[in-house]
């Protein structure tokens, strides 16, 4: 089947190219019909595509290893679970996967508009259809994904054991869908910019999409955070890495393009700004995508070296020109029909958020450039690390909390001083309240940024939870409805405006989460052996037992701790090291080769609302060393004497090879257990960490909400007189 | 087997994408009143998104009665333009509907369309509000 998805992936290419051609001569003639055919090529190029993936997600699945990808991502002792993931942790399936998603978020969206943004539809079609080329020409001629081997072996290299993580099954997918789907809104400002349509009709026709692209790439980032913090086994979630941030910047960019649009839509400003912005956003969306492929900034989750470097840059390139080239070309129309009315407004808040957000944005990307930017001006490669961005983004983060808590309590177009009064006087006593309470309490003076940030939280959620409870009152007002149903129906009436504000709380809980377990996270990192006990920050931590595990795709070493504080037991945690063996050398010895393949950890982790205590295990190999080179020597002596032997080998003779080489195996993993030595551990107690996925799933259900369609139900009906009394009286006013 | 299976799936790409070229269907050229009257309808309903934002604002307290008044009429008469607009574009039977003329229609639908969300679904007649100057509930 392998002909048949690279015949496939040919097809598509040939099919993304005449979608091109069809839409761009369908919108330049105005011919319908051709503009249609190139809409239905995206769809068929949905449809091939997914016949392609199929078959390779099938190849996994089935562990046929005469596809060279299978071969080196997966085996027969892979969990079923992550063959069906191995297929995009390569660069080869990933870059499937990529322009599949496209493909399907295009279709989507292009049957969505299908009978609106008539004339900006071709050239969005064409643009999308244009990512598509650039993709599949890469799956095609640079690194095919359907590439067979000559001699077909009876077992896999495995996945890359650090991949071996549920989140690894929603990450990438949720990530890619994020960034294509950011493609969507530059294609479609793209064509709103070419056919100089750039009115209210594709802000209103992209804003979901946007929207949408922000809503899964915040998925992605925080399901890759989650990843790192319980898989990677240095304790932190966020570590400012450069492929981490790739996909940093374009959410950024997207959550002011998200905000600034409300701008455009109600007050016709901002037109310039809006559409540099989605431009921007889609172009780093890509260069994401490009950081981590080409290998040129170290990551660790980066592809590792390529040569799809120079493809990448050269598409930014032309992205980047191409928009720059495009608002200049369309300035007039882009000129802004109102002007800001006063600076106490929603809209100037707006546009401040928006100031921050791109600031944020400017000096991630100089951090992570830094190193390119240095060796071309010095030589000399030079990284930023953790300080230095936390230099610039946490004061630039105190902002964007006030505007966040500011945003949802100011009104549009001009706030008067009793408004004001009315609507901040709740959440600035809350504010300050909390912040007393937290000096005169708690008595954590040593960190006043925390502090800060806590009582600027609260100010945050006092008013989203006023603007709630002030709504409610106004439709139970309204409805004579109980407050919870009352509740519900304002959400479900007002999906945008509320769905905002249950993002701005969710998003405050998750930076009082990161303020709070930062500043006051206590790491320590201790040698222990069995009946040893370290103390970390008023916790007893004690080694109980080491237990050992020899499955047929690793070894592992588990080491078992009790925590207690004041002789009271708090909870068990159980961390392990699992060592998989080296699947590739020749050269490694028959034992030996079980120790020196890749090795992944399981942290222990006892996640709590107050606080997290995290362990993680990194057992020292030194003392079983000896005993590992004495099983080299003998299995080493065995198999050299059956090759100076001249005779064959009976199967009986390999049997009790393997046998043999086994039980050494499982005895030095029993080793491990009865005569356990002294290992490293970290041990981590990190208060309020739990709220950063706390106020993450917020967020992502806010977004969620102001996501969804508005009900049927929702859609005003009024009868015939009503409507005609109110005509009446708005024609007399 | 695998040839086959690449001539129908080519065969079927075929077909859907000549469709539209295959069905004789009479080439048109885009009418640049319908890709007005699009633009304007995208327009009126940001103006009735608009209405229904100062509604809520002024329910919640954002905004005080006098200026909610201001900007609810100010929006309205914006509303109403755009309505206007699109009845010139729209053809005279279909801008005629509900025997309101022209101007009642657009007036009606500016008003229906702008009520706040909590307006009644099944079609009966809003409860009378509180407040007296709001036009969407008066």
């Amino acid at each position: 089947m392998a002909v048949v998805g690279r015949a496939l992936l040919i097809l598509a290419l040939g099919v993304a190219l005449y979608g091109i051609g069809a839409s761009v001569y369908g919108g330049v003639k105005r011919r319908r019909a051709w503009v249609e055919s190139g809409r239905r090529a995206v769809y068929a190029l949905a449809g091939t595509l997914t016949i392609a993936f199929a078959i390779l997600e099938v190849a996994f699945l089935r562990s046929d290893f005469s596809y060279s990808l299978v071969t080196s991502h997966s085996s027969t002792t892979t969990p079923t679970f992550y063959k069906a993931t191995a297929v995009w942790s390569s660069q080869e399936g990933s870059l499937l996967l990529w322009v599949w998603l496209l493909s399907i978020w295009s279709s989507l969206v292009l049957f969505l508009t299908r009978r609106s943004l008539r004339e900006i539809a071709p050239y969005a079609q064409a643009v999308l259809c244009g990512f598509a080329v650039f993709f599949l020409f890469l799956s095609v001629f640079k690194a095919n994904p359907f590439g067979t081997l000559a001699s077909v072996p009876t077992e896999g290299q495995g996945l890359n054991p650090l991949l071996r993580h549920p989140a690894m099954m929603f990450h990438p997918p949720a990530l890619y869908s994020g960034y294509t789907l950011f493609s969507i809104p530059f294609a479609f400002a793209i064509g709103a910019l070419i056919a100089n349509r750039l009115g209210a009709e594709w802000i209103q026709g992209t804003r979901r999409f946007a929207l949408a692209a922000w809503l899964f790439l915040g998925l992605g980032i925080i399901l890759g955070a989650r990843w790192s913090y319980t898989e990677l086994g240095w304790g932190g979630y966020w570590a400012w890495d450069p492929v981490e941030n790739a996909s940093l910047m374009p959410w950024l960019t997207g959550t002011a393009f998200i905000h600034s649009i409300m701008i455009q839509e109600k007050r016709g400003m901002l037109k310039v700004w809006n559409a540099s912005l989605v431009l921007a956003t889609g172009t780093l969306a890509i260069m994401g995508t490009f950081l981590v492929r080409s290998g040129i900034l170290d990551s660790i989750h980066a592809f590792g070296a390529s040569t799809l470097g120079v493809p990448f840059l050269v598409l930014i390139g032309v992205m980047i020109l191409s928009s720059i080239g495009l608002v200049l070309y369309r300035r007039e129309s882009l000129s802004s029909e109102h002007k800001l009315d006063s600076l106490l407004s929603r809209e100037a808040a707006f546009i401040l958020q928006n100031i921050i957000l791109v600031a944020f944005c400017f000096v991630i990307f100089w951090g992570t450039f830094f190193p390119l930017i240095s060796e071309l001006v010095t030589g000399t490669k030079t990284s930023v690390g953790g300080p230095w961005f936390d230099k610039y983004v946490v004061p630039l983060a105190f902002v964007l909390v006030a505007l966040i808590g500011i945003g949802p309590l100011i009104s549009w177009r001009r706030a008067t001083a009793a408004n004001l009064r009315r609507n901040f006087t709740f959440p600035i006593a809350t504010g300050v309240v909390t912040l007393i309470a937290l000096l005169f309490v708690s008595g954590a003076t040593a960190e006043p940024k925390a502090l800060a940030m806590t009582a600027l939280v609260a100010f945050v959620l006092a008013g989203v939870g006023q603007e709630l409870w002030r709504g409610v009152r106004a439709r139970q007002a309204m409805a004579d409805e109980v407050a919870p149903l009352a509740l519900v129906s304002l959400v479900r009436r007002n999906r945008r405006r509320y769905g905002g504000y249950i993002v701005h709380a969710g998003f405050a809980i998750l930076l009082f989460g990161v303020a709070v377990s930062s500043s006051f996270e206590h790491s320590k990192d201790v040698a222990m052996k069995p009946g040893d006990t370290a103390q970390i920050n008023g916790f007893d931590v004690r080694y109980t037992r080491a237990y050992a595990e020899a499955l047929p795709e690793k070894i592992v070493f588990g080491s078992q701790l009790d925590v207690s504080k004041n002789g009271k037991h708090v909870t068990t945690l159980r961390t392990t090291r699992g060592f998989y063996p080296a699947t590739n050398s020749t050269t490694l010895g028959v034992v030996s080769r079980f120790f020196n393949g890749e090795a992944e950890s399981e942290v222990g982790l006892r996640a709590g609302f107050g606080r997290d205590i995290w362990t993680v295990v990194n057992p020292d190999l030194l003392p079983l060393q000896p005993i590992i080179d004495q099983g080299d020597r003998v299995f080493g002596a065995l198999l050299r004497s059956w090759a100076n032997g001249g005779r064959p080998v009976s199967r009986e003779q390999l049997d009790a090879f393997y046998r043999q080489r086994d039980e050494a195996v499982n005895g030095l993993a029993r080793r491990w257990e009865t005569r356990p030595w002294t290992s490293d551990f970290r041990l981590i107690v990190s208060p309020m960490a739990t709220w950063i996925w706390i106020g993450a799933i917020i967020t992502i259900f806010g977004g969620a909400v102001a996501l969804w369609p508005a009900p049927a139900t929702a859609r005003r009906r009024v009868t015939a007189t009503y409507a005609a009394r109110l005509a009446r009286d708005l024609q007399r006013s | 087997m695998e040839f086959l299976l690449i001539v129908v799936v080519f065969a079927l790409v075929v077909l859907v994408i000549a469709t539209p070229l295959r069905r004789g269907r009479v080439e048109q050229s885009e009418r640049r009143e319908a890709l007005e009257l699009a633009e304007l309808e995208a327009a009126k309903e940001a103006k009735y998104h608009e209405i229904r934002d100062a509604e809520m604002d002024f329910r919640t307290g954002k905004l005080s009665k006098e200026d909610h008044r201001i900007l609810d009429r100010q929006l309205r008469g914006e509303a109403i333009q755009l309505l206007r607009r699109i009845d010139t574009i729209k053809p005279p039977a279909e801008a005629a509907a509900g025997g309101l003329g022209p101007g009642g229609r657009a007036a009606a639908e500016a008003a229906a369309r702008a009520a706040p969300d909590d307006d009644p679904a099944d079609g009966s007649e809003a409860p009378p509000r509180e407040d007296s100057t709001s036009a969407t509930m008066r």
